[in-house]
């Protein structure tokens, strides 16, 4: 393949500062690798602050964890774990040449994720009900521990900021679909595909801590 | 494009694999949380969330096939994340000025420390006496030993007035030396058996200089001192309701700590001298509710501690937040207060004449 070839079904030309497609991929995969670094740094965050609270307050958190719904929390997990193989589906199709079946796989991964906001809707309306937002609007009284606002506050920035990233990654999805469905992508050039997947399996990876850290203390 | 994997017909068997795995691990996860191993819990929840996360990173995102800068690049993201774990905790999980404190006194207890000299009282050792009393009890005994300190009023039973003359485990000096050592079960009397054995003794010394004629020694008390070893062997218990004593906080470091970070937001617990009750439902409201539920009703005094390190409290509530029946029901009111909350250190107070609940009712709605 020569330099700005246009591929084959596809209307995609290799930028003109790469050497190669092969060189054009491999920069685009560092680039999504050292994003994710950014995305563990940014969740990071929330985790050390998870980490020093739940040593201070081990009680608090043991009790306060029970407060959560463990059913609705695994079936989320599942969920996400069936998107994820979707998603590996859907990518190692669109490298075989198969688009119409790759189409399918990120239609049922648009699936599972829409599954996993409605529950999760149902868990926050659930806990908006019960009075257990963070700050002045925390009115629970079940627990006694004075600091278990705390733990409610993280359970809703650290879940929160995760499903921010499910929403992204089914606009994201989306986006490859569409451009999938007009034949775009092919064994050839098939890097968009490519990125939204390992993006889609760090937001699963990040919900797989999530899930025993919030859910099942003790 | 070339592929080093391309040479296969797809990954599909191997992902389905990996989703069984995956799936398998989070019912082992879920089905562990179900069972109390202590701390094993949480180990077992991290390795399974690992392994479950190296799969999907190895297969699912392939990394196993990706080239070595992408593998590096990703895994050091742990390992910033490590140091980030690693900075904070090591700063914010180990500040324990508490241990500071003991081992200090501790290291300054004269070890065989010689009994029958410091049993023996000089002015140097109740000067040495006087000095201490005034940091370690003087908030509970009062600066001149009247029994009324600062903290007394929300004492029950109160501490001892030394001027009084009455002991209850006796005013020998050995006794004394034991009750300071030991302290007084059930009571506020704390054991400090954390101070040195001649800071003990100066401060029975001090202790009995103040007040009228104490008794001596008898020869049986002198016999049990030699046999006693326990007296000087130091710790006693600090918290008499637990079997083991937790950690042992010097009672002034922590009063210090409880007068500024828990006393700081609440209500005066404490009747201000001087003041005179108008009624009797205040004079009763002073005498039985105040030390719990402050002067004005507002609450927020320490009751019951439900963690040891920071100390956190549980604490009254503010009478005019409140919205339970008692607010429109006498009746109500009565059956709380004479039943009290137990378990939420409310006791049952039951003694008043029907007249009497009457302006107790009526002051503690006037306080709302
Ligand atoms: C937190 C409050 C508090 C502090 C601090 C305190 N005490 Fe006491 N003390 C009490 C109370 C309450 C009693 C009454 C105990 C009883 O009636 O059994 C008491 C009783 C005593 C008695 C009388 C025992 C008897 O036989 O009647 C002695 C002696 C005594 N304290 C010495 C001390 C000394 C010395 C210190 C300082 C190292 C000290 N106390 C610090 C609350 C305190
Ligand atoms: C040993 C501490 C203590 C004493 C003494 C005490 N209380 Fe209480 N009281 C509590 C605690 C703890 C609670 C539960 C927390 C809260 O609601 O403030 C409580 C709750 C109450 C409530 C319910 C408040 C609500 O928010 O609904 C009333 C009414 C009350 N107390 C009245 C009294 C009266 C009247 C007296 C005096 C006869 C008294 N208490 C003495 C500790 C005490």
């Amino acid at each position: 393949m020569t330099h700005g070839e246009v591929t084959a079904g596809t209307t995609h030309v290799v930028p003109h500062h790469f050497d190669s497609p092969e060189q054009a991929f491999e920069a685009s995969k560092l680039g999504i690798w050292l994003f994710l670094v950014t995305e563990i740094l940014l969740f990071g965050g929330l985790f050390v602050v998870y980490i020093i609270f739940r040593a201070l307050y081990p009680e608090m958190f043991h009790e306060a964890s029970h407060h959560l719904n463990k059913v609705l929390g695994g079936i989320n997990t599942v969920v996400l774990i069936c998107s994820s193989l979707t998603m590996a589906l859907a990518v190692d199709r669109t490298r075989q040449n198969d688009s119409p079946k790759a189409n399918q796989y990120m239609l049922m991964t648009l699936f599972f994720a829409a599954c996993f906001m409605i529950i999760k809707y149902v868990e926050y309306s659930h806990k908006f009900h019960e009075g257990l937002l963070p700050g002045a609007n925390f009115t629970f009284e079940a627990i006694q521990h004075p600091k278990t606002p705390l733990f409610f506050s993280l359970y809703f920035m650290m879940t929160g900021l995760h499903g921010i990233h499910v929403l992204a990654g089914m606009g994201l999805i989306t986006w490859v679909l569409w451009r999938s469905n007009k034949g775009q992508f092919s064994s050839a050039y098939y890097t968009p595909v490519e990125l939204v997947g390992i993006y889609w399996h760090l937001v699963d990876l990040i919900w797989i801590y999530l899930f025993p850290l919030l859910y099942l203390i003790g | 494009m070339v592929h080093k994997e391309k040479k296969h017909k797809g990954h599909a068997k191997a992902y389905i694999k990996v989703w069984v795995a995956l799936l398998v691990l989070t019912i082992i996860t879920v089905v562990v949380s179900y069972y109390n191993f202590g701390t094993w819990n949480i180990l077992v929840a991290m390795l399974v969330a690992t392994v479950k996360g190296a799969l999907v990173c190895l297969f699912f995102m392939h990394l196993l096939y990706d080239n070595r800068v992408n593998q590096v690049v990703f895994v050091s993201a742990f390992a910033f994340l490590g140091i980030f774990v690693g900075l904070t905790a090591s700063d914010e999980l180990f500040r324990t000025t508490e241990k500071a404190v003991v081992v200090a006194q501790e290291a300054s207890t004269p070890s065989g420390a010689d009994m029958n000299k410091l049993r023996v009282a000089s002015p140097q050792l109740v000067e040495k006496g006087k000095q201490l009393y005034s940091v370690q009890c003087a908030v509970c005994h009062g600066a001149a030993g009247k029994g009324d300190g600062p903290g007394a009023p929300a004492l029950n039973p109160k501490p001892r007035d030394f001027t009084s003359g009455y002991w209850r485990f006796g005013g020998q000096p050995t006794h004394v030396f034991k009750t300071i050592s030991e302290g007084s079960p059930g009571t506020a009397m704390a054991a400090f058996g954390t101070l040195g054995v001649e800071e003990r003794w100066s401060l029975v010394h001090f202790v009995r200089s103040i007040a009228p004629n104490p008794p001596d020694d008898k020869p049986e008390d002198l016999a049990a001192l030699g046999g006693d070893k326990k007296t000087d062997q130091g710790p006693g218990t600090m918290d008499q309701g637990l079997q083991k004593p937790v950690q042992q906080i010097p009672i002034s470091f922590a009063m210090k700590r409880l007068a500024k970070e828990e006393m700081a937001a609440s209500d005066v617990a404490v009747l201000p001298e001087g003041k005179q009750a108008e009624g009797l439902g205040e004079k009763l409201y002073q005498a039985n509710c105040l030390s719990c539920h402050g002067l004005s009703g507002k609450g927020g005094v320490p009751i019951t501690r439900i963690s040891v390190n920071p100390p956190v409290y549980l604490k009254t509530k503010d009478f005019a937040k409140a919205d339970g029946a008692w607010v429109n029901d006498k009746n109500v009111f009565v059956d709380i207060v004479t039943k009290g909350l137990p378990g939420r250190g409310k006791p049952g107070i039951a003694h008043f004449s029907s007249g009497e609940w009457d302006s107790l009712y009526q002051y503690v709605q006037s306080l709302r």
